[in-house]
């Protein structure tokens, strides 16, 4: 299966959304980026509407808040890595957190990246360009789910 | 009396029991509230941040250069919240430190750390004189952030002075060994420096030496925390030298 090259953004406030898509877009990332404001309806997309015929195909990459709204963040990602279907697809924590224990928990959980949200939004921007461009063209995923 | 004696010691002891689950129940409080601070209050500064950001790039072609003044303000002043908000959470991390006691090489630490300000400011002109095989029975992780927050006050209030210098040493005073960090910079004058040690003090302005005011209260927090003491001598113009003992431990 070929990706599409789709970007699944986990993320609950509205303003931390669209800033993310603001970056993006600056950083000239213009692949169709999927928001999901809870980790229920996260989940749900990626096991119910993803790899199936004529309708989604799984993501590219999926940008995870930790603290959201009816299912948390880890449990998100446990569910994603221990998921056969979905778990070789690359997930990047994007959190305000920067508790050490935080940190543990989703490497433990198989995150394959940590990044702390810099208050500073040059520096985001930065991340979020370096992050799109290393996990998007740089990094070699695998193909089949 | 026997009895009596057996009765008011399962008494205490059970006070004590009662105490210590208090204070995990008040120490669990306060973790649960650091995390909320990092988490929650970031979340809208970055939202301060981000939209101001956005305006002044967006809309830079009809905004005029006093609002692009004003809105790079509001960034700064979001960042300086953010730095305070940052300092907050350290100190709170001192506090909740289970503290691991070993040999800590304070000569070694001192000399790595110089290097690293070295690194940063090549330009800067520093005589630095360390006592050689200084030890300290303490946590080598807490005596680091202090050694970084007093040598780093060293460091950058001889900044004005022509021949920078500091010291690291220590004398006996009363059959305790005294540790010292000296510097011959800016000081300041001892009547003012009631609040020195306190979160946020500061006894210069911001534009002679940058700074928000937490480095003495992380340090005098890890003093404490070491069951010791720490007191300055100082005089304007003519540097300042941090004096600490960690009697009960050593």
């Amino acid at each position: 299966m070929i990706s599409s090259k789709k970007i699944l953004l986990v993320e609950d406030n509205p303003s931390d959304i669209e800033l993310t898509t603001r970056a993006l877009a600056k950083s000239k990332i213009a692949n169709n980026l999927v928001v999901k404001e809870d980790g229920a309806e996260a989940l749900k997309y990626l096991f119910e509407e993803c790899g199936i015929d004529d309708r989604d195909d799984y993501p590219a990459l999926i940008l995870l808040d930790l603290k959201l709204p009816v299912v948390d963040g880890m449990e998100v990602l446990r569910q994603i890595k221990a998921d056969d279907r979905t778990k070789r697809i690359p997930i990047v924590v994007l959190t305000t957190s920067s508790e050490e224990d935080d940190i543990d928990n989703s490497y433990d959980l198989g995150a394959n990246a940590y990044i702390r949200k810099p208050v500073d939004n040059d520096r985001f921007i930065v991340a979020i360009n370096y992050l799109g461009l290393f996990w998007l063209l740089i990094n070699e995923p695998s193909y089949r789910y | 009396m026997d009895r009596v004696i057996k009765s008011s010691i399962e008494e205490l002891e059970q006070r004590i029991k009662d105490l210590t689950a208090r204070l995990e129940q008040s120490n669990k409080e306060m973790e649960d509230f650091a995390y909320s601070v990092s988490h929650d209050l970031r979340s809208p500064l970055r939202g301060i941040d981000g939209w101001s950001q956005a305006l002044s790039e967006d809309y830079a072609e009809i905004l005029d250069e006093t609002a692009k003044i004003y809105l790079s303000r509001i960034r700064n002043e979001t960042l300086r919240m953010h730095e305070l908000i940052e300092s907050l959470l350290q100190l709170s991390r001192i506090s909740r430190r289970v503290i691991e006691l070993e040999s800590v090489d304070l000569s070694c630490m001192s000399d790595s750390i110089i290097s690293m300000f070295r690194e940063q400011e090549p330009g800067r002109k520093i005589r630095v004189n360390i006592e050689p095989s200084l030890s300290i029975m303490a946590d080598k992780f807490l005596m680091n952030i202090m050694m970084t927050k007093l040598l780093h006050n060293a460091w950058k209030f001889t900044e004005k002075k022509e021949l920078a210098q500091i010291d690291i040493g220590s004398t006996i005073s009363d059959n305790e060994r005294v540790y010292f960090v000296r510097d011959n910079g800016a000081g300041f004058n001892l009547a003012y420096a009631k609040k020195l040690f306190g979160a946020f003090q500061r006894m210069h302005k911001p534009n002679d030496y940058p700074g928000i005011g937490i480095g003495l209260a992380m340090v005098q927090r890890i003093v404490l925390r070491h069951g010791g003491n720490i007191w300055v001598e100082s005089t304007v113009d003519n540097g300042a030298t941090f004096f600490w003992a960690i009697r009960s431990l050593t």
